[in-house]
């Protein structure tokens, strides 16, 4: 297994720029998710990692050596694709026995590694099978089984689960899962789902328009996110947002939006300045509207059987509220929130950047 | 509406259509079949009197239609692979590979479709009588192969652009170097274009006339439907009982063609290879 380091990457192509000076190091046994919405520029970097994709500047290294200019033959990485790659005219066995092929290992050789791998996957009763007699979870398995069966460096998935059901695709990320666990291999792992990343991730790197938002594990992207756009691509329903004025020593926030101000315990000397202020919708209490500092009006209650998610509007805003208690709210009622201030999330509103963590 | 009126009305739609392929090669066949003297009687009848094949050993015996069959044969076969040799490549690289000027060299291909070859005739037999080619079947599997490949070199990369891209860079990740990958993964996958391809510049090279005609001047060297032509062509009389026993046999290696290699035009090779 091995660590791998981008150093400064940057892509163009001409004079369109889809990556900008990413740097990431990952460590050995790390499984690290990219994460960040289409045309962000996760998937090129995955490729560049791959050697699919030549670098426009920077550095890639693979255990300390800069691989830039091998080939994808070289980088001895696996890798796993949206849509499989498996090869059509191959059976399971061959697909998964052709890394080994091209090696050049002895077909007793190659007949117990795929064995071995086959019933990690549990696919034994499926190798003579070709893939187009394959279901989709099962193309899914196979791609990983080829993945696996030559001891990689890295692993390298690229939106595996995004072709499978709702169902399927949470049955596979535990599968994954337990997989790396048991594996302990140097992941990378691009998606565009929050939940995949947040569930399955050690550590996650969220990418907005080709450069690097944040890096940290689940939680700490989720409790303290580092600006207004990691803010509102991880949390569901989004988190809400609120334009407003912070006071001298972060004392209180006035909303603009004809919101009441919020009290806030500040402690810094932090100067007085417009601010975006986020609370996530889970994070928000339903009360009394004579006991509550905030008011809204409903617009609508979306009961999802769990949980229920009541929309509204606070001010001029619109925020989602979400709770466990099934509350019986009309259109047009009027409710009171309530939240911690310890939740507030604050943003200048200028830069976009966290002013308080 | 039932599948099987459906598939009626189908077929009664498709019928005179039906004829229209037919009618030729029975005539072909039954004329074919026929004594010189029952072509032309005032009772026609589809049905030869006896079942004469005296006709085929004529044209093998007294012709050697059977040397004009094997010229066709080389020449079919040898531009097929010629023209697949550097199509196959040509068409990779135009599909796969960033080739400066690309498109304006596609356009180019297509245009070279639009001049006849007859045009050209002259200038090649002077280009083949300077390298002393006259008289040689590789003239004409050159003049051929140049003249299709441009077709060739279409409907490949028409073909290839349908193969994912995903297969060949899995195979790079899994170690396989470009020229292996492209043997082992796209090849495979490409076999029912190739096969398409390869049937259709055979056809045309075994039909050509014009420059065998021209470039093949000694009679040993002739091909099929420059022998067939010559037979419409001698002094005092057309003789059909021949031309329709030659005509009969030539289209014999087409249809063996497409017979034996049909299966490989069933496509869905790549079907489930990805998502």
């Amino acid at each position: 297994m091995a660590s791998i380091d981008l150093v400064g990457v940057s892509k163009q192509f001409g004079a369109l720029s889809i990556l900008d000076d990413v740097n990431i190091s990952i460590g050995d046994r790390e499984f690290v998710v990219l994460v960040g919405p289409s045309g962000c520029g996760k998937s090129t970097l995955l490729r560049m990692i791959a050697g699919l994709e030549p670098i426009s500047d920077g550095m890639i290294r693979i255990d300390g050596e800069v691989v830039n200019h091998l080939g994808p033959q070289k980088r001895d990485l696996a890798m796993v694709f949206q849509t499989y790659a498996l090869y059509p005219h191959m059976t399971t066995a061959q697909n998964i026995g052709f890394p080994l092929k091209l090696r050049g290992s002895s077909p007793e050789q190659i007949e117990r590694s795929v064995a071995r791998v086959a019933s990690t996957l549990h696919l034994e009763t499926l190798l003579d099978r070709q893939p187009r007699a394959l279901s989709g979870g099962q193309r899914q398995r196979v791609a990983m089984g080829r993945a696996m069966v030559r001891e990689p460096r890295a692993f390298l998935f690229d939106e595996p689960l995004s072709n499978l059901d709702a169902k399927l695709r949470h049955h596979m990320r535990i599968e994954l899962r337990q997989l790396h666990k048991s594996l302990r291999a140097t992941s990378i792992y691009v998606t565009h789902d929050q939940i995949e990343a947040m569930t399955m991730a050690d550590r996650i790197v969220v990418m907005n328009r080709g450069k690097v938002e944040q890096i940290g594990t689940p939680l700490e992207l989720f409790d303290r996110p580092a600006n207004t756009f990691v803010a509102g691509f991880l949390g569901s329903p989004t988190i809400n947002f609120a334009k407003g004025r912070l006071s001298a020593g972060s004392k209180d926030v006035t909303f603009d939006d004809g919101i009441y101000p919020l009290a806030l315990n500040g402690t810094s000397d932090i100067a007085a300045q417009d601010v975006i202020a986020g609370v996530r919708p889970q994070h928000i209490e339903i009360v009394a509207t004579d006991v509550a500092p905030l008011k809204g009006t409903v617009m609508l209650v979306e009961h999802t059987g769990c949980e229920t998610n009541v929309i509204l509007t606070v001010g001029d805003c619109e925020w989602t509220v979400q709770t466990l208690n099934r509350h019986r709210l009309n259109q047009g009622e009027q409710v009171g929130l309530k939240f911690d201030p310890a939740h507030l999330h604050l943003f200048s509103a200028s830069s976009q950047e966290r002013i308080i963590w | 509406m039932s599948k099987a009126r459906k598939s009626v009305l189908c077929w009664a739609a498709l019928s005179p259509f039906l004829i229209v392929v037919l009618f030729p090669y029975l005539t072909m066949l039954s004329t074919a079949l026929k004594q010189k003297d029952e072509i032309f009687t005032f009772h026609r009848s589809w049905l030869p009197r006896e079942f004469y094949l005296g006709n085929f050993v004529e044209l093998f015996v007294d012709r050697n239609f059977g040397r004009a069959l094997v010229n066709s044969l080389t020449i079919s076969v040898g531009a097929t692979l010629l023209s697949l040799a550097v199509a196959i490549p040509a068409a990779y690289a135009l599909t796969r590979m960033r080739v400066p000027g690309n498109s304006a060299l596609t356009n180019y291909l297509l245009i070279t479709q639009m001049i006849s070859p007859i045009v050209l005739i002259i200038g090649l037999f002077r280009m083949f009588a300077y390298f002393g080619l006259i008289n040689s079947l590789m003239s004409v599997i050159i003049a051929h192969s140049a003249f299709f490949m441009a077709f060739a070199v279409w409907m490949l990369k028409s073909y290839f652009a349908t193969i994912p891209k995903d297969l060949e860079e899995a195979a790079w990740i899994d170690g396989a170097s470009r020229f292996s990958a492209f043997v082992r993964i796209f090849l495979p996958l490409c076999l029912p274009g190739v096969v398409v391809t390869a049937i259709f510049t055979f056809v045309n090279s075994w039909n050509e006339y014009a420059m065998s005609l021209t470039l093949l001047r000694d009679v040993s060297q002739q091909t099929a439907p420059v022998q067939i032509a010559f037979l419409t062509g001698t002094l005092y009389q057309i003789e059909w009982h021949l031309i329709m026993a030659a005509t009969l046999i030539a289209s014999v290696p087409v249809a063996v063609v497409f017979a034996s290699i049909q299966r490989y035009l069933i496509g869905g090779m790549s079907l489930g290879g990805v998502k």
